[in-house]
């Protein structure tokens, strides 16, 4: 099953994707809106480990401590 | 628990890349080097690894795009006690697309920095977009035209996002 990235803004080439990121980068209150999210959501142990099991279960190889 | 996080800085952007230099394209390295001019103010944080001529061969294409090689600062790996502490500073994770950010993407969102990614077709492609997704960041992963990339695979599907562009 494929879900569309119906969030994610699209790029029609590598300029444009350096575009997109300009404008976050001189964005700074998105980002500091998504560091304040991150920082809350990895307060609680269950962001780490549930990070880490479900790219084990996408069958990745995540290499913890090695 | 942790300590509190440092908020991102209003006039410096640290971006951190902190891949092995092979995954960086010449492709992806116009894209930082764009960025880099086009923001004065940010810098790029790289790690140190083995290769002998990694940071000779970067500052001489850092110089070739126009880039002052000094806003490039590459730190030795850091001690395992500190070493999210310190990843923490960067303010914005630049995935590598050919060769995703897998261990380091999970570090980089552990430390509270956000990733911004651009999924490609296989799954080495797609890993750092799919903790992006899982950690709440979709609308930090940007679909390249050409592929109209969608996010999830599910185990049945294996590897074969891949055949879906076009």
């Amino acid at each position: 099953m494929y879900r569309p990235l119906t969030a994610a803004p699209q790029a029609r080439d590598m300029d444009d994707y350096s575009s997109i990121i300009i404008r976050l980068v001189t964005s700074v209150h998105k980002l500091r809106a998504v560091k304040a999210q991150l920082h809350a959501a990895r307060l609680t142990s269950a962001f780490d480990i549930e990070l880490r099991v479900r790219a084990h279960e996408k069958g990745m190889k995540m290499a913890v401590d090695v | 628990m942790l300590p509190p996080h440092p908020q991102p800085q209003y006039c410096f952007c640290v971006l951190n890349a902190p891949n092995r230099y092979y995954k960086i394209t010449p492709d992806l390295w116009k894209v930082w080097m764009r960025i880099m001019r086009a923001v004065p103010s940010t810098r790029l944080w790289l790690i140190k690894f083995d290769a002998v001529d990694g940071p000779k061969n970067l500052k001489r294409e850092c110089e070739a795009e126009g880039v002052d090689f000094s806003r490039i600062v590459i730190s030795d790996m850091f001690p395992r006690e500190r070493e999210f502490l310190i990843k923490g500073l960067a303010d914005l994770f630049l995935d590598t697309p050919e060769f995703n950010a897998h261990t380091t993407a999970t570090d980089a969102l552990w430390a509270g920095v956000p990733i911004v990614s651009l999924p490609g077709v296989n799954l080495a492609q797609r890993v750092a977009g799919s903790l992006c997704k899982d950690a709440g960041l979709s609308h930090l992963l940007v679909r390249l035209a050409l592929f109209r990339n969608c996010m999830h695979v599910s185990p049945s599907d294996g590897c074969t996002a891949g055949s879906r562009h076009g």
